[in-house]
């Protein structure tokens, strides 16, 4: 009979497999911040839009994570490729989803003006 | 932007001009191999989880190594950074838990200062994905508890840990779980509360640890009901908070198809279900016994204590009730051991606190710091300091039950005992930076206009004592104070907090007694002086037309909505103070500052 923690680890080989498909798999990783806070700032349309946006794309996982605690950023979006620094986003408005798209995540430029700093 | 961060730390107590060196030496040897720009060093929090000196992680690679000197910076920036070839020296395979939150640090000011248990996974995991809690080593502590651990080895390691409650009042967490394991219960039946009716203004800790994390919460009663011999739990949640409601049934259910919560989890003979009770807004309700009676449909109210409810609570039956914060740490107990747990934190107050820091600072947000950290350090560091550059006036922790701290105590610990030494309390993590715009006066009648407003009426000195006071506040701000209303509130509040019933009344007189107990002058200029320095009082401002300014444009005049304005075009305007009503709308409208307060 397996222990609590063997069923566990097999579990958690499970789970691992099935988000490396879902997700650390993707060149690309965009977590749009979602919490009440988030929302209420405008992360709820991010979301859709990216989602949209990005549909077709193999590449990239569009998906959402709770609130980072930066209120006076929000909403934050993290794009996060594969190997390298996760960027962090802030005060993202509708507008400059195209411009994270086709910069950072089509041309592999960085969004200097958008960018979380402190 | 960098290609990659060095990010150094030392382990607590170490000596920090080490470090230093270490950092002037990287920069210095970054710099001469023309790596300056490519490579960024960073600074962060002590680490609190390996003794071993100074450490250093290379980002995003995530390769850590321990007892940093000169020659393995060396071998770093030549063999790694350089020509590519891992260091294997003094690497270690880091901790799990180090290893969580690294998407959020090295590349934030905000986030290097902090340490993050109870917030470990918000930000970084997908609070609806069951799959990337348990890849976060989520459920791996409730695993751990059923293979190894008997009731008894889990509140001894809550005991080691040191963790007292977070909901404001710091009692051990290990002695109320003690209480309910040891509490006879005639049917057998036992309970486990998560109180999650968070009501202090300006705070929303449970509401982001809900929503970022809710699995953390489940896992954390479900141990809880493990070590008390409680197989049901209740999570009593905010009606206002719908997507945490959302989240956290989401997860509930997620877990029970996993086989974390249920009948015989993990194959074990342990059972444990959660349900979620639904709280209207009474901020009362954040008082254990009113929540308990809220919970079996009763009108919430208090009850005296004892018995309590560890002994006879929900139902008449054992009842072990915590705040959402301590549930979200117990996982992390567990898993890593109450002695790493204890290792952070101040003698008398173990780990960390999340504050919603509010107010006039530059970066609001969530944090979370260990105890000890100190007022400075948060506001101005993590906070960036006071917002428009106004100089910083005072701090307020504890929300309607604490107190407002002033400039001579920025250097105090933030731990349980400390903030309770410089008049105010921990409470539930509210904090609420306050500049030189602020009226003590006008804070304090905010603060108790909202405990009169929640008070529930069961005990005479709470539902009157606080309306008087409440009154005399009112009359202060309105000028019409009287040299004994300083003393009679002083009166009233020790009353009130010696003889009410619960908590909400013993604490209501809080922000007012230490406000005039660090501000008492203003109290006194808005009595004897009828003047309120932050001009916030309407009734106590005056507004006055300078003649060297005013160019008779007449603006204010158009303005005015009782027409208290007169003046010909192009001349002196003047206001009639008698029939002014104080709405500051000439203040606001006037271009050439011709308009003061006074």
């Amino acid at each position: 009979m397996a222990t609590p923690l063997e069923l566990w680890e097999s579990k958690y080989e499970k789970s691992k497999e099935k988000i490396d498909n879902l997700k650390y798999s993707k060149k690309f990783i965009v977590l749009v911040g979602s919490a009440t806070c988030e929302n209420a700032a405008g992360a709820t349309k991010l979301l859709e839009l990216f989602r949209n946006k990005l549909a077709d794309n193999n590449d990239v996982y569009v998906g959402i994570t709770g609130c980072t605690g930066r209120c006076s950023k929000e909403p934050i979006v993290q794009i996060i490729e594969k190997g390298r620094l996760p960027i962090k986003y802030c005060q993202i408005k509708i507008d400059d989803v195209d411009k994270l798209i086709n910069e950072h995540i089509k041309n592999g430029r960085i969004v200097n003006e958008l960018l979380l700093t402190d | 932007m960098e290609e990659k961060y060095i990010l150094l730390s030392k382990n607590f107590g170490y000596q920090q001009s080490k470090l230093n060196e270490i950092v002037e030496y990287t920069k210095k040897k970054l710099a001469e191999k023309n790596l300056t720009g490519k490579v960024a060093v960073k600074l962060r929090l002590d680490n609190y989880y390996i003794n071993e000196q100074i450490l250093l992680s290379i980002l995003p690679d995530k390769l850590h190594y321990t007892k940093v000197d000169f020659k393995l910076i060396d071998e770093i920036i030549d063999d790694y950074l350089i020509n590519g070839k891992i260091v294997e020296r003094n690497r270690f395979q880091c901790d799990e838990l180090l290893n969580r939150f690294f998407e959020n640090f090295g590349d934030y000011n905000y986030f290097n200062k902090q340490l993050r248990l109870t917030l470990r996974n918000c930000g970084i995991i997908d609070p609806e994905s069951i799959d990337d809690y348990i890849l976060a080593d989520g459920f791996k502590a409730l695993a751990k508890m059923l293979t190894k651990m008997k009731p008894l080895d889990v509140i001894e390691e809550m005991r080691k840990s040191g963790l007292r409650g977070r909901g404001g009042g710091g009692y051990p967490t290990y002695i109320k779980w003690t209480n309910g394991h040891r509490a006879k219960s005639e049917t057998g039946q036992k309970y486990i509360i998560c109180n999650a009716d968070e009501g202090d203004p300006g705070a929303f800790m449970d509401r982001s640890t809900i929503e970022g994390d809710p699995f953390s919460i489940i896992e954390g009663m479900a141990i809880a009901g493990y070590a008390v011999g409680a197989d049901k739990g209740y999570v009593y949640i905010r009606a206002e908070y719908p997507l945490a409601i959302k989240r956290l049934e989401n997860a509930i259910k997620l877990a029970k198809e996993n086989n974390f919560l249920g009948k015989n989890i993990l194959g074990t003979n342990f059972n444990f279900e959660i349900d979620l009770r639904l709280g209207a807004g009474a901020f009362v309700c954040g008082e254990e016994t009113a929540l308990i009676a809220s919970i079996e449909g009763r009108r919430g109210t208090p009850r005296p204590r004892p018995p309590y409810p560890s002994i006879k609570g929900l139902f008449g039956c054992p009842t072990v009730i915590n705040n959402v914060e301590t549930l979200a740490n117990v996982p992390v107990i567990i898993l890593d051991g109450g002695d790493f747990f204890a290792r952070i934190g101040t003698e008398q107050s173990k780990g960390t606190k999340v504050f919603a820091l509010a107010g006039k600072v530059n970066n609001t947000g969530l944090i979370e710091i260990p105890m000890g950290t100190t007022i400075r350090e948060i506001i101005y560091n993590i906070g960036g300091g006071i917002a428009n550059n106004r100089k910083f006036k005072a701090v307020q922790t504890g929300g309607p039950s604490g107190g407002c701290i002033p400039e001579d105590f920025l250097d105090t610990p933030i731990d349980y005992d400390s903030l309770i030494h410089a008049g105010s309390m921990m409470g539930s993590g509210g904090m609420i930076v306050m500049d030189d715009n602020t009226c003590m006066v006008d804070v304090s009648k905010f603060f108790l206009d909202f405990t009169q407003n929640e008070s529930c009426g069961k005990c005479t000195p709470c539902r009157e004592g606080t309306k008087r006071m409440l009154e005399i506040l009112q009359r202060i701000t309105e000028g019409k104070g009287e040299l004994d209303d300083i003393e009679k509130l002083e009166r009233l509040g020790e009353t009130i907090k010696l003889s009410s019933l619960c908590g909400l009344g013993q604490s209501a007189p809080n922000p007012i007694l230490t406000a005039l107990r660090y501000f008492r002058e203003e109290f006194e200029e808005h009595i004897k002086d009828k003047k309120c320095r932050a001009h916030i009082c309407k009734k106590l401002i005056e507004y006055f037309i300078l003649e060297d300014k005013c160019i008779g444009c007449g603006a204010c005049k158009r303005k005015c909505p009782v027409n208290c304005i007169s003046g010909e075009p192009k001349k002196l305007h003047t206001i009639d103070q008698s029939k002014c009503i104080k709405c500051g709308a000439c203040f606001e409208t006037c271009k050439f500052n011709a308009i003061i307060q006074r």
